[in-house]
C-alpha cells in the first residue's frame, strides 16, 4: 500500500471507500475446477448473486475478488498467483470447496496445491461442492469483514461441556487403531487377456479380425461381450495397426499398465469403428509389451489422429516414448514442477492411515 | 512469389517464460516471420474455461490452435489405485459433477460386468431416470455457457434456472444437489419415493414448456443463427478421423449412441430416438443437444410411468445378510459391510457409457487379489473430442473461437480428470 | 496633490471594476432562466450582494445548459440511472432481481454509485509495457469530444452556442471519440487491446458513413443545420417525416455506443474489453462510461432531430425549465431502449456488422436522403 494514499485507507474518506468495496465485490472470471458449477448457479437466476452487488465480470484488472473454485493444481497455482498479482488493491480471496481447504477428495494427489499457500485467503467455504447459499453467505461475511475490519467465522458454536453429557473415565482406555481396509498385493500377476465365457455371437467378427491380423497376433481372446484383446509382438506393432486401420477408424483409449516386477509396460490401444456397421459394438484392444528399461514404441498417431493427445498423456504419465509423435519430451497435461512419470508404480502417493487416541509407547 | 523478410532475432513474448507455454521457440519465430500473431486465450479469460488455447492468427483467421490442457488435472487415475473400489465412485464423478449419474453408472457397470451382478429392474429404471436427468442438466449447463460466450446473458440465466429443478430433484432423492454418488454396484443407494418421482415428472413439463421460450430468445434468434451457421464445420469423415464422440459426432451425421449399441440400464425397454444432424457446424452441434433434451424428457416420462416395484439392490451382493429386507430398500447402515469386500477377478474390464457429452470409457485392470484396482483408465468425452475441437478451429475467425468452444461444450475438468 | 491623485486613481479603479462586474452581471441577468416556481426565491436572492452574482451565473442560460441540464449534471445523473436501469431490466427479463440489497427500499439504485466509489478508490495499475503518459491521459481527454457537443444542443431557449453549423460540429466531435479509443488501445500495448483497437477502427468505418448520411438527410429535410431552427420547424416530429433516417440513426447509434448486437470492439468474452483490457481503477471507470456518455449525447441529438427536441406539453410553473425536462426525458427514454437490446441479442461478428453497415445501412441512408430531398423540394414540410 502506497504511503501517499494512506489517508484513503484509514482517513476520513475510508468509510466511503469501504462502503464502495463492500457493495461492489466483483469476482474475476477465473474458473479453477468443478465448483464452478455451483458458482454459476449462485450468479444465475436461482440465487442471483447480483442482489448483493456482486457481478461476475471480465478479467483481473477490473475486479477485486477471486473466488477459487475448488482444486488448485500445480499448473493453475501459477495462474492464480499471476491473476492475484494483476488485480488492483483492495482485493479479496474466497476459497470454495474442500479441495481448496486441504485437498478434499484429492488430498494425496501428486498435482495438488493448497490455495492458502499461493494467495492470502479471506474466507474458506467447506463442502464438496458448497451450495450456492454457502457461497453467498461467504460473500456476506466478506462484506461484514470489509466494514468491520474483523474476520469473524460465520458459524456460531454453542459451548457444551462434554462432562455433562457423557461419563468419561479418569484414564481413558487406549484403543488400537483399526487396520486400514486396503489390501494391496505386492507384485501381483498382471494379465489383461483373461478369456471369459459370454453369451455373445461374435464369430464373424472374430474371423474378420483373424483374417486381418492373425499372422501378427500371438493370441486373440474374447474378454467380454464385444470385448476382444489381441496380443501383438512389439516388432509387428505398426504392421498390425496398418492392417486394422481400414476397418477400425478411431482409437478410444490408449492405456499403459506398469508392471515393475516383470520389468515391462503393457501398452494398449482400444479401437472401435463408426463406419463399419458390424464393428460398432466391438472394442478391439491391441496390446503389446514394452521393456521397462527402454520404453520405446512406435506412435500410431499418424494412422489414427485420435490417439495423438492420449499418447502425449501416456508419455507424461509413464515415460513411454511414442516414437513419431512430435510432442514427445514436452509437457502437455502436467506442470513443469510436477514429479516425472507419476503413474508409475514406484511413484508412491500418501496413503490414508487411521489413528485413534494416543500412540502406544 | 518470393517471400522476403528481415532476419531479426525474435524474442518470444515476455509472458511465455513465466506462464510456461509449452510451444517451441521456432514456432513463435515462424509466426512472427510469416506476419502472424499468437494470442493466448485463457485460463484467466472471460471466454475460456480452465484451459489455455494458443491461437495463431493471420489477420482475423485462425491458422493453428494448440491446446494446453491440464489446469484441472487432479490425478484421478493414480488416486484410484490407492482406494477401495467403492471409494472410487465419488472420485470418478468429479470430472464432470453436473453429469454425476452418468459417470457413476459407467464405473459401476465395469464392476458389475466383472462380478456378473444382475441389477434389479427397479434399480435399472431409477438409474435411467437419473442418468437422463443429468444429461438434461449437462446440456442445459452447456447451453448456458454457450450463450454467455456469445454475449447473450439471458440465454445463460434461463437454462440455469431450469437446472435448479434438476438439482432439486437430485436433492430430494439423493441428498445432494450435484454430486449424487447415488449409483452403486448392484443397484442404487436408496429407493426413490413416489412423491419425488412425481416431482421429476412435473418438472419435465416445466422444462419442456420453458425450453420453448429459450428457443424463441436464443435458438431462433437471427443473430445467433448468423454467428453459428457454417462455423467450425467438421465433416463426417473428419469427425470419425479425429475420434469425436457423442452429440458432436451425431451432429456430423454418424448415428452412433452407446445407449443404443450397448443397451444398458432400461434403455432397451423404452422408446426413443437418436437425433442426428448433417451439417456438422456449430449450430447443428447445438441443435442436436437441444433435441436430446426433449428425447431425455421422453425417456424419463416413460421410465416413471413404467417403473416396477421391487428391490433396489442386487441379491448377489446382499448375500446372506440378516437384514435383507431392509437393505433391499435402503442401503443405509450396511454400506461398509456390503461393499468393502468387493474384489474383482483378474483381467481387464471395460465399460462404455453415453455420458452427457459423449462416450465415457472406463477400463479397470485387476490383479484378482487386491481390493483396489491395479490400474484404472478413464477416458472422458472431453478428452476424446479435444482433437476434433482444435481441428475445427482452423480456418475460423478469432471471434468464432468462443462460438466453437461453446458449441462443443468443452468442460476442462472433464477432459483433464 | 499626490494624496488626492492616488485616491482619484483608486476611485476610477473601483468604478471601472464595478462597471466590469456590472456588465458581466448585466449579461448574466439579461439571459436568465425564467422559472416561476422558484421566482420568489430568486428575487429575494438577487437583492443579497454577493449571492446575486452566483445566482445569476447559475441561472444564466448557457451556464445552465452546459453545467446543469442537459449538460454535465444531467449526464452524470443519466449515467447512474441508465447503468442501474440496464442491470435491473436485464435482471427482470432473466427471472431475477438485479442489484437490490444495497438499498432495498429504493430498489438498489445506489448500486452504480457504489461501483463508482469502488473504482475511484481502487489502485491504478500502469503496466510496464504501456505508454505511460498517454495511458493515463487519454481516458480523461476522451471527455472533451464527449462533452463539447452539449454546447450546441438547444433545449428550447436554453442553449450555449447557437450557430448555423451546429449539426456538422456535433457530428465531427462525436466522430472523434473512436479516435480517442484507438489511442487508448495503442497506449495499452497489449495483444487483446491491439485486436480490440483494430476492431474499433473497422466498426468506425462501418457505422460512421451511414450515420453521417442519415444526419445529413435531416439537414436536407429541414433546410438548415441550425438545431434551434430544426426544433422550431418540427410541427410534425422528424421521426414521422423520415422514419428510415430515424431507423438508420438508431442502429448506427447502437453500433457507435457498442450496444449488444454490435458490442464487437469491447467483446468481453472474446477479447476481454479490447482496448480497455489493461485499465484498472478509476481509469477503467472512465473508459467504461465513455460509451454511455456517447449514448447520452446521441440520445439528445436523436431527440432534437426526430422527437421535436424540447417541445412538449407545457408544464405549469416551470417556465424555461419545461423544454429542458422534455428533452432530458426523451434522451433518457432513447437510452432505455438501447439498454433493452442487451437482454435480447448476442454479439455479431465483425464481418457481419461491417456487411450490415456497408450494405443495408448505407443503402437505407441514401434512401432517407432521397425521401428528405423529395419532402424538402416538394415543400411538403408542414
Amino acid at each position: 500500500m502506497d504511503e501517499n494514499i494512506r489517508f484513503l485507507h484509514d482517513g476520513p474518506l475510508s468509510p466511503i471507500k469501504r462502503w464502495g468495496a463492500k457493495w461492489s465485490l466483483w469476482p474475476v472470471h477465473l474458473v479453477t475446477a468443478c465448483c464452478g458449477v455451483e458458482l454459476a448457479h449462485a450468479y444465475a437466476c436461482g440465487y442471483d448473486g447480483e442482489r448483493l452487488g456482486s457481478l461476475n465480470y471480465g478479467i483481473a484488472r477490473q475486479t477485486n475478488l477471486i473466488i477459487v473454485e475448488g482444486a488448485i493444481t500445480r499448473k493453475m497455482a501459477r495462474v492464480l498467483k499471476i491473476t492475484w498479482e494483476q488485480m488492483p488493491d483492495p482485493k479479496f480471496v474466497i476459497v470454495m470447496g474442500a479441495c481448496g481447504l486441504n485437498g478434499g477428495l484429492f488430498w494425496n494427489g501428486y498435482n495438488m496445491v493448497r490455495p492458502s499457500d499461493v494467495v492470502p485467503v479471506d474466507y474458506f467455504i467447506p463442502g464438496c461442492p458448497p451450495t450456492p447459499e454457502a457461497l453467498l453467505r461467504a460473500i456476506r461475511a466478506l462484506q461484514d469483514k470489509i466494514m468491520s475490519g474483523r474476520a469473524d467465522s460465520t458459524a456460531r458454536f454453542e459451548k457444551v461441556d462434554l462432562r455433562d453429557l457423557v461419563q468419561m473415565p479418569e484414564t481413558p482406555k487406549l484403543k488400537r487403531a483399526p487396520t486400514p481396509p486396503l489390501k494391496i498385493t505386492k507384485a501381483p500377476p498382471i494379465k489383461v487377456d483373461i478369456p471369459r465365457e459370454v453369451d455373445w455371437d461374435g464369430d464373424e467378427i472374430l474371423s474378420l479380425i483373424n483374417d486381418k491380423i492373425g499372422n501378427y497376433a500371438t493370441g486373440i481372446t474374447v474378454t467380454g461381450r464385444g470385448r476382444i484383446h489381441a496380443r501383438i509382438p512389439l516388432e509387428r506393432w505398426r504392421e498390425t495397426a496398418s492392417a486394422l486401420s481400414a476397418n477400425f477408424d478411431h482409437v478410444r483409449s490408449v492405456n499403459v499398465i506398469d508392471v515393475p516386477h516383470e520389468e515391462k509396460f503393457i501398452v494398449e490401444y482400444t479401437l472401435s469403428s463408426y463406419t463399419d456397421r458390424t464393428l460398432t459394438g466391438v472394442l478391439l484392444t491391441i496390446f503389446t509389451e514394452v521393456p521397462r528399461e527402454d520404453p520405446v514404441i512406435e506412435s500410431l498417431a499418424d494412422i489414427w489422429p485420435s490417439a495423438d493427445y492420449m499418447e502425449r498423456e501416456m508419455y507424461e504419465f509413464f515415460g513411454v516414448w511414442f516414437d513419431g509423435n512430435d510432442w514427445m519430451g514436452r509437457k502437455f497435461l502436467l506442470a513443469p514442477d510436477t514429479p516425472d512419470y507419476p503413474l508409475r508404480k514406484d511413484f508412491e502417493v500418501n496413503k490414508e492411515s487411521y489413528v485413534i487416541g494416543r500412540e502406544r509407547r | 512469389m518470393r517471400e522476403e523478410y528481415l532476419d531479426i532475432p525474435v524474442e518470444p513474448p515476455a509472458e511465455f517464460q513465466p506462464l510456461f507455454v509449452p510451444i517451441p521457440r521456432e514456432y513463435v519465430e515462424n509466426a512472427f516471420r510469416s506476419d502472424e500473431f499468437i494470442v493466448l486465450v485463457g485460463p484467466q479469460h472471460p471466454g475460456s474455461g480452465h484451459m489455455r488455447i494458443v491461437v495463431r492468427i493471420k489477420g482475423d483467421i485462425i491458422v493453428d490452435a494448440l491446446p494446453e490442457p491440464g489446469y484441472v488435472h487432479r490425478s484421478m487415475e493414480k488416486l484410484a489405485e490407492n482406494r477401495l473400489y467403492i471409494q472410487n465412485i465419488p472420485l470418478f464423478e468429479r470430472p464432470s459433477i453436473m453429469d454425476s449419474s452418468n459417470y457413476n453408472v459407467g464405473y459401476v457397470r465395469a464392476i458389475e460386468d466383472a462380478l456378473d451382478i444382475e441389477v434389479p429392474e427397479r434399480a435399472r429404471y431409477i438409474r435411467t431416470i437419473f442418468c437422463e436427468l443429468s444429461r438434461i442438466g449437462t446440456h442445459l449447463y452447456d447451453a448456458g455457457i454457450f450463450s454467455v460466450f456469445l454475449g447473450h446473458t439471458t440465454g445463460f440465466m434461463w437454462p440455469f434456472g431450469l437446472r435448479e429443478l434438476i438439482c432439486e430433484a437430485n436433492l430430494r432423492a439423493t441428498g445432494t444437489r450435484v454430486t449424487t454418488s447415488f449409483i452403486v454396484p448392484g443397484g442404487v443407494r436408496a429407493d426413490v419415493d413416489d412423491s419425488v418421482l412425481k416431482f421429476i415428472y412435473d418438472s419435465m413439463g416445466v422444462i419442456e414448456k420453458r425450453m420453448k421460450g429459450f428457443e424463441k430468445i436464443f435458438i431462433k434468434n437471427p443473430a445467433v443463427i448468423a454467428r453459428l451457421k457454417d462455423v467450425g464445420v467438421l465433416t463426417k469423415e473428419e469427425a470419425i478421423r479425429y475420434g469425436v464422440v457423442g452429440p458432436f459426432l451425431r451432429a456430423s451425421g454418424v448415428a452412433y449412441d452407446v445407449r443404443k449399441v450397448e443397451g444398458y440400464d432400461a434403455y432397451d425397454e423404452l422408446e426413443w430416438e437418436v437425433p442426428v444432424g448433417d451439417d456438422g457446424d456449430a449450430y447443428t452441434r447445438f441443435l442436436v443437444r437441444v433435441e436430446e433434451i426433449s428425447q431425455s424428457i421422453k425417456i424419463i416420462r416413460q421410465a416413471i410411468k413404467n417403473i416396477p416395484r421391487g428391490p433396489i439392490l442386487s441379491d448377489d451382493l446382499i448375500g446372506k445378510l440378516k437384514e435383507k429386507d431392509q437393505v433391499r430398500k435402503n442401503i443405509k447402515g450396511y454400506f461398509y459391510r456390503i461393499f468393502s469386500r468387493i474384489r474383482l477377478p483378474q483381467g481387464e474390464f471395460t465399460s462404455q457409457t453415453e455420458a452427457g457429452r459423449g462416450l465415457l470409457l472406463y477400463s479397470i485392470v485387476s490383479d484378482g487379489e487386491s481390493n483396489v484396482p491395479y490400474r484404472v483408465r478413464m477416458v472422458t468425452p472431453g478428452w476424446l473430442y479435444l482433437k476434433g475441437f482444435m481441428e475445427s478451429l482452423k480456418g475460423s475467425r478469432l471471434a468464432d473461437l468462443q462460438a466453437i468452444y461453446g458449441s462443443f461444450g468443452y468442460f476442462p475438468p472433464e477432459a483433464d480428470r | 496633490m499626490a494624496v488626492s491623485g492616488t485616491s482619484r486613481q483608486k476611485q476610477t479603479d473601483e468604478v471601472m471594476e464595478l462597471t466590469l462586474v456590472n456588465t458581466v452581471f448585466q449579461i448574466f441577468s439579461s439571459n436568465m432562466m425564467d422559472i416561476p416556481v422558484i421566482k420568489p426565491l430568486v428575487d429575494v436572492l438577487m437583492t443579497v450582494p454577493i449571492v446575486k452574482y452566483l445566482v445569476a451565473l447559475i441561472l444564466w442560460k448557457p451556464f445552465f445548459a452546459v453545467i446543469l441540464v442537459p449538460g454535465l449534471t444531467g449526464l452524470m445523473l443519466s449515467l447512474l440511472f441508465i447503468i442501474w436501469f440496464e442491470r435491473k431490466l436485464t435482471a427482470r427479463i432473466q427471472w431475477r432481481m438485479g442489484p437490490l440489497e444495497i438499498s432495498r427500499s429504493i430498489g438498489g439504485i445506489l448500486q452504480p454509485l457504489a461501483d463508482g466509489m469502488r473504482y475511484f478508490f481502487q489502485e491504478i495499475i500502469i503496466h510496464k509495457e504501456a505508454h505511460r503518459p498517454y495511458f493515463v491521459q487519454f481516458p480523461i481527454l476522451a471527455f472533451i469530444p464527449v462533452l463539447l457537443p452539449v454546447l450546441f444542443i438547444p433545449a428550447g431557449t436554453v442553449y450555449a452556442i447557437r450557430t448555423p453549423y451546429a449539426l456538422p460540429v456535433i457530428v465531427s466531435l462525436i466522430s472523434m471519440i473512436p479516435v480517442v479509443i484507438m489511442a487508448i488501445g495503442w497506449a495499452s500495448n497489449s495483444r487483446l487491446a491491439f485486436i480490440g483497437t483494430v476492431r474499433e477502427a473497422f466498426m468506425y468505418f462501418g457505422y460512421e458513413i451511414p450515420f453521417i448520411i442519415a444526419v445529413l438527410a435531416m439537414a436536407v429535410l429541414y433546410g438548415t443545420s441550425d438545431l434551434y431552427l430544426i426544433v422550431e420547424k418540427q410541427r410534425v416530429w422528424g421521426i414521422a417525416l423520415n422514419p428510415i433516417s430515424a431507423l438508420v440513426f438508431l442502429i448506427t447509434m447502437a453500433m457507435a455506443t457498442s450496444r449488444l448486437p454490435f458490442e464487437i470492439a469491447e467483446a468481453d468474452q472474446e477479447i476481454a474489453f479490447g482496448p480497455f483490457v489493461e485499465y484498472s481503477g478509476i481509469l477503467f471507470g472512465l473508459t467504461m462510461t465513455l460509451a454511455y456518455e456517447k449514448m447520452y449525447i446521441l440520445g439528445l441529438l436523436f431527440s432534437v432531430l426526430f422527437l421535436g427536441g424540447g417541445s412538449g406539453p407545457p408544464l405549469p410553473f416551470l417556465g424555461d425549465l419545461t423544454p429542458v425536462i422534455w428533452l432530458y426525458i426523451k434522451a433518457v427514454i432513447i437510452m432505455c431502449i438501447m439498454a433493452f437490446l442487451r437482454a435480447v441479442y448476442p454479439r455479431y461478428r465483425i464481418d457481419q456488422a461491417l456487411r450490415l453497415g456497408w450494405t443495408y445501412l448505407a443503402g437505407l441512408a441514401v434512401v432517407s436522403v432521397v425521401i428528405a430531398g423529395l419532402i424538402s423540394a416538394g415543400g411538403l414540410l408542414p
